[in-house]
């Protein structure tokens, strides 16, 4: 029964080849540091995952952000699981990313006919930091607050156009309400789309 | 996932709620009391403002009913001159004791729980 389904699709679908492409494929010398980049691609569904949970009750305004964080943590059913996740989550992403790149490095895995799946990664390492950033800032609290005005300074000592870049990631002078919104939405919907774009 | 359905979960506030003195109540009319609650919403703390049509025949025994309409929700109004509650949302009628004159409300209007303490009418909401 099971094996007639299995036939019917794969006639339709041809899944038995992409199958064996990818689970079933032989790889000299295998060990288990081949497995960081399926760990980073299972944390970062994780992360798709639990972040999208937590936009239900996420405000990013700074009269609700604060509170609605904590109102997460300690009155939303298992919300405190959900966004510890979500929090570590951020952390291994970057931590997973960076020895996975190692990985490719130290056994030059980069090499012909590789070279794009190299710079495609090196991509996906920036975008996983911007995540990072642009997360960091959005429980505004005090650490995050003053980590990001941090940050963004940092942008700002670039030679030349550094007072102009500093005033595009702040959307201003200063750390404000406009900050909080749009690094909700590079968060949410500009860094998830390049992401899509790229992989 | 429970993390979305949360909310509904929660259980419903309830308490006493100060109305005013039972002198105001002109018996045989409906009176209408207003008094503000506070009402917590997610992370936010609101002030609410609920509304209740007192009803009394001997000054002794309140009856309590909710303006809200038992059909959809609308906001029901005593028509003094027409001894009736309309609503401005399809044509609901409801009689000076809450029963139901014109449909299409499914059951009468609400009542609350009543008590008076010191000559204060109180109401239980929830």
């Amino acid at each position: 029964m099971v094996a007639t389904l299995a036939n019917w699709l794969d006639e339709r679908f041809g899944w038995r080849k992409v199958w064996e492409a990818i689970f079933l494929r032989k790889i000299p010398h295998v060990n288990w540091l081949y497995t960081l980049g399926s760990a980073t691609l299972f944390v970062a569904t994780l992360q798709i995952v639990t972040g999208i949970l937590l936009t239900i009750y996420y405000v990013p305004t700074p009269d609700h952000a604060y509170d609605s964080v904590i109102y997460i943590s300690t009155e939303v059913l298992g919300g405190w699981f959900i966004r510890g996740l979500h929090h570590w989550g951020a952390s291994a992403m970057v931590i997973l990313t960076v020895l996975h790149l190692l990985r490719t490095f130290f056994y030059g895995s980069y090499k012909f006919p590789r070279e794009i799946t190299w710079v495609t990664g090196v991509f996906l390492l920036l975008i996983v930091i911007g995540f990072g950033f642009t997360g960091y800032l959005l429980p505004w609290d005090q650490k995050s607050y003053w980590a990001t005005t941090v940050g963004t300074e940092i942008v700002g000592v670039a030679p030349g156009i550094g007072d102009w870049l500093l005033r595009v990631a702040r959307g201003g002078d200063e750390l404000s309400a406009v900050t909080l919104a749009r690094f909700f939405g590079a968060h949410v919907w500009v860094l998830p789309a390049i992401r899509l774009t790229e992989a | 996932m429970p993390i979305s359905i949360s909310p509904a979960l929660a259980k419903k506030a309830e308490e006493w709620v100060r109305l005013g003195a039972v002198s105001k109540v002109e018996p045989g009319n409906p009176t209408l009391f207003k008094a503000t609650v506070e009402r917590q919403t997610g992370w936010i703390t609101d002030q609410e403002e609920i509304s209740a049509y007192v009803l009394t025949d001997d000054g002794q025994n309140f009856v309590a009913m909710s303006n809200i309409c038992t059909h959809l929700g609308c906001r029901v109004r005593w028509i003094g001159d027409q001894e009736r509650f309309f609503r401005p949302c399809h044509n609901a009628v409801f009689a000076k004791d809450g029963t139901v004159v014109d449909s299409p409300p499914p059951r009468p209007l609400d009542r609350f729980e009543t008590k008076v303490e010191n000559g204060v009418l109180f109401i239980r909401r929830g």
